[in-house]
């Protein structure tokens, strides 16, 4: 038995040509219903299969017994497709030559054209298997009994990237009359495809950008808990100008931090350099004021290219030490980390020092501190001290009383009290890029 | 037979206190090797010690600190118990887990990604405070079948909005859950959130008639959304000017908070300015006067137990009332406040 008709079907593709006029503007009407709705259901879907789920869901729920819609994007090929009242079936992947020999040619072709299915078993089997390569769909699609199959090709910009088939139930056609209707459906879909292909090529690629840049994941060390913050000043390029670093072997560990001047994926790309950098020289020697002085030597010749580049940067290197983490640190201009003993005030470590990419020649003084068991290193950006409030910046003085009653507590509890903090002080003002990291000395593991 | 015993609960509990962390994962353990299960673990032992743990707060018993130190114990052991799970099958759409804007409270939505995790739904989860943009953007990488948004806070629910309107904008289905909407779902049917779910299983139960596509949130315009976005463009200086207000009706100096304990009934106090402010601007969203005056009651046994002044609650009341004087769907929301 096929699946009943449902009226609204025979409506929007019945032959009008010999009816009455009143008959032949309803069904004018209800086509530029049925558009406007396709339309609005998946103009605002920018991701691809989704906006194909809501296309063909759409179709065989108002149109047609049969729709399959197959995207192709470089090697990857999206199909989507449905018999009325069965399941939407969805295979994404990349694309095997020769599954859909019908698709390929009618996609060749570019021209919209009829697939006769014949009734003889073998003949029929083969000429749906050349269109449909989800079994399933390949059953339900036979179970309709259609004698055809309409391909409508996809073309946008110039080049087809897509099939529409559709297929309505035994003794139900398509005929001359809706041709148009058909057309302005296919040109509707096309556009509204290609448009989701473009975002999706294109955030691709930021994507593929955006984990290069992103801070590395930490590494895991036996002896060092780690948990960090960032929040970019441009949430939609989701990359800023704060980096972080941590790497070398677990017994002599370089930990870095540090902010670019200027925001977004410009900014992104130098701290990227300024990463790359110190994980070079680190490779040569690694006491992190030689390390600095290498690292600006790198920046003052490059920055020809963009010269208002500056960068602030606090470089420490960690090593165990006779029970305790010996800290030899140097700092770039950079805010001064503070010390988070598990007992005991809060130390702050110097700072200061001239910023990477200003002066040539620059030497950076290194400072050495320890931390003994369930001891803390804070390190930030200036976009945690100088968040701005209703009335006044967040603050050195702030920050410090926030950590106060912290010591010896798990970093991610002291991470996530900071940024509280600092978050509830901006509120929905702008803001800078915005990190913090706290290393935790854990001798016997977390 | 969960393999979960009282005793575990109890050496649970114990590492909690300590801050823990290697403590509670032998104890998990332990508890696996007897045949609990992930989910087990979850709503046998994280579950209802984080109540406790929220319990000792409200109480005044922990400080803030602890607080926090408890909680990073539990939500480290969930990050590992996920982290061990196998991977479900590719293909299938995923759900995106996020908590709103400014909603620190990340243990319950991990604990509600994790269990979906177990049972084989694939999960992206964005964490605590969670922009617009960042669900957005991961909507259009990743394609959900649904995003699922935690609020805790009733003062959120302006934020849950604008999240709301932003992920149905990209015709993809909202589900809420959280302490900030109501057991019947009305807080977040106002909200225009595609459904409520109480909990994982509920979650699970609305994904089977859950609508491919949703169409675009209708815009709010009753009388009450209005104010609530203009209390909102106005925050910082109702916040401002209310607890400037209340500090000089209580007698309170003002201005030497920094130097304060947080947990001292002052800090509470003021920090919870614009907790309430957001109360009332939920409730204002949302038509409902139950919400600001069940904060303001909390907020009082929260002073009580940090020996505050018993007229600190009335006369904030009274000093936002003045303040908000020229928003007359607020004050009516405000006298519903007993």
């Amino acid at each position: 038995m096929p699946p009943p008709v449902r009226e609204r079907q025979v409506r929007l593709l019945a032959d009008s040509r010999g009816a009455d006029p009143r008959a032949r503007l309803s069904q004018a009407s209800n086509r530029a219903d049925f558009l406007l709705r396709l339309s609005r259901t998946v103009s605002s879907v920018q991701h691809p299969s989704r906006a194909m789920e809501g296309l063909v869901a759409l179709i065989v729920e108002e149109m047609v017994g049969f729709a399959q819609l197959t995207l192709r994007s470089g090697v990857h090929e999206l199909v989507c497709g449905a018999v009325q009242g069965c399941e939407l079936r969805l295979a994404d992947g990349l694309r095997v030559p020769d599954a859909a020999p019908t698709v390929d040619e009618a996609m060749r072709q570019g021209v919209s054209q009829h697939l006769p299915l014949p009734r003889s078993r073998s003949q029929r089997d083969e000429a749906i298997a050349s269109l449909v390569s989800i079994p399933e769909l390949r059953e339900e699609l036979d179970a309709l009994r259609s004698e055809s199959v309409l391909l409508l090709p996809l073309s946008a910009r110039g080049r087809t990237f897509g099939l529409l088939a559709l297929a309505r139930s035994e003794g139900l056609g398509f005929d001359e009359g809706a041709q148009p209707f058909l057309d302005d459906l296919t040109q509707r879909i096309s556009v509204v495809v290609d448009a989701t292909l473009v975002v999706a090529e294109s955030r691709h690629v930021a994507s593929v950008l955006r984990r290069s840049l992103l801070p590395s994941r930490a590494p895991d060390v036996a002896h060092l808990e780690v948990a960090s913050f960032f929040r970019v000043a441009h949430e939609h390029e989701e990359v800023g100008g704060d980096f972080y670093d941590l790497h070398g072997p677990d017994d002599d560990l370089l930990v870095l931090i540090g902010d670019v001047s200027g925001k977004g994926v410009e900014a992104a790309i130098h701290a990227k350099r300024i990463r790359n950098a110190v994980r070079t020289a680190g490779l040569v020697r690694r006491d992190p004021g030689w390390v600095l002085g290498l690292v600006n030597q790198v920046m003052v010749t490059e920055t020809d290219a963009s010269p208002d580049v500056i960068a602030t940067a606090l470089c420490a290197r960690l090593r165990v030490d006779d029970g305790r983490l010996r800290v030899d640190l140097a700092s770039a201009g950079h805010p001064p980390a503070l010390v988070l003993r598990a007992e005991g005030p809060l130390e702050v470590a110097p700072g200061g020092g001239v910023a990477l990419a200003v002066e040539p020649d620059q030497a950076y003084d290194e400072t050495v501190l320890h931390l003994g068991p369930r001891d803390a290193l804070v390190l930030y950006t200036d976009g945690v001290t100088e968040a701005r409030g209703a009335d006044e910046l967040f603050g050195e003085e702030r920050l410090r009383t926030e950590l106060r009653e912290l010591g010896g507590m798990l970093p991610s509890a002291v991470v996530e009290r900071a940024a509280m903090a600092v978050s509830h002080h901006l509120g929905e003002r702008d803001h800078d890029d915005i990190a913090l990291v706290v290393l935790q000395y854990r001798p016997d593991g977390p | 037979m969960t393999g979960v015993s009282p005793g575990d609960r109890a050496a649970y509990w114990t590492a909690l206190q300590t801050g823990d962390e290697e403590h509670a994962l032998r104890v998990v353990q332990d508890a696996q090797e007897r045949g609990a299960s992930v989910v087990d673990v979850l709503v046998e032992l994280v579950q209802p010690t984080q109540v406790q743990v929220g319990d000792r707060w409200e109480a005044g018993a922990w400080t803030v600190a602890r607080e926090h130190a408890a909680t990073a114990v539990s939500e480290a052991v969930v990050r590992r118990l996920g982290a061990e799970l196998p991977r479900p099958p590719a293909g299938e759409r995923p759900l995106l887990l996020a908590c709103a804007e400014q909603e620190w409270h990340a243990l319950p939505a991990l604990l509600v990604a994790c269990t979906l995790f177990a049972w084989g739904h694939p999960v992206v989860y964005l964490g605590a405070n969670a922009s617009g943009e960042a669900v957005v953007g991961r909507v259009l990488d990743t394609g959900p079948r649904a995003v699922l948004l935690s609020a805790s806070l009733s003062s959120s629910l302006l934020r849950v909005r604008r999240h709301i309107e932003a992920v149905r904008g990209t015709g993809t289905p909202i589900v809420v859950g959280g302490s900030a909407f109501d057991a019947d779902g009305v807080r977040a049917a106002r909200l225009g959130a595609t459904a409520y779910a109480a909990s994982p299983q509920e979650v699970v139960d609305r994904l089977r008639t859950l609508p491919r596509h949703v169409t675009r949130a209708e815009p709010l315009r009753h009388p009450g959304a209005a104010e609530a976005a203009a209390i909102q463009a106005d925050v910082d200086d109702i916040v401002r000017d209310t607890v400037d207000a209340t500090d000089r009706a209580l007698g309170l100096t003002g201005g030497g908070e920094a130097a304060v304990s947080p947990d001292d009934w002052r800090v509470v106090l003021a920090t919870h300015v614009p907790h309430l402010l957001g109360c009332v601007s939920g409730g204002l969203l949302v038509r409902d006067p139950t919400i600001p005056a069940a904060a303001g009651q909390w907020l009082g046994s929260l002073l009580e137990r940090r020996g505050g002044d018993e007229r600190a609650v009335p006369e904030l009341w009274a000093a936002l009332r003045h303040r908000l004087r020229d928003y007359p769907e607020a004050i009516a929301l405000l006298d519903a406040v007993p």
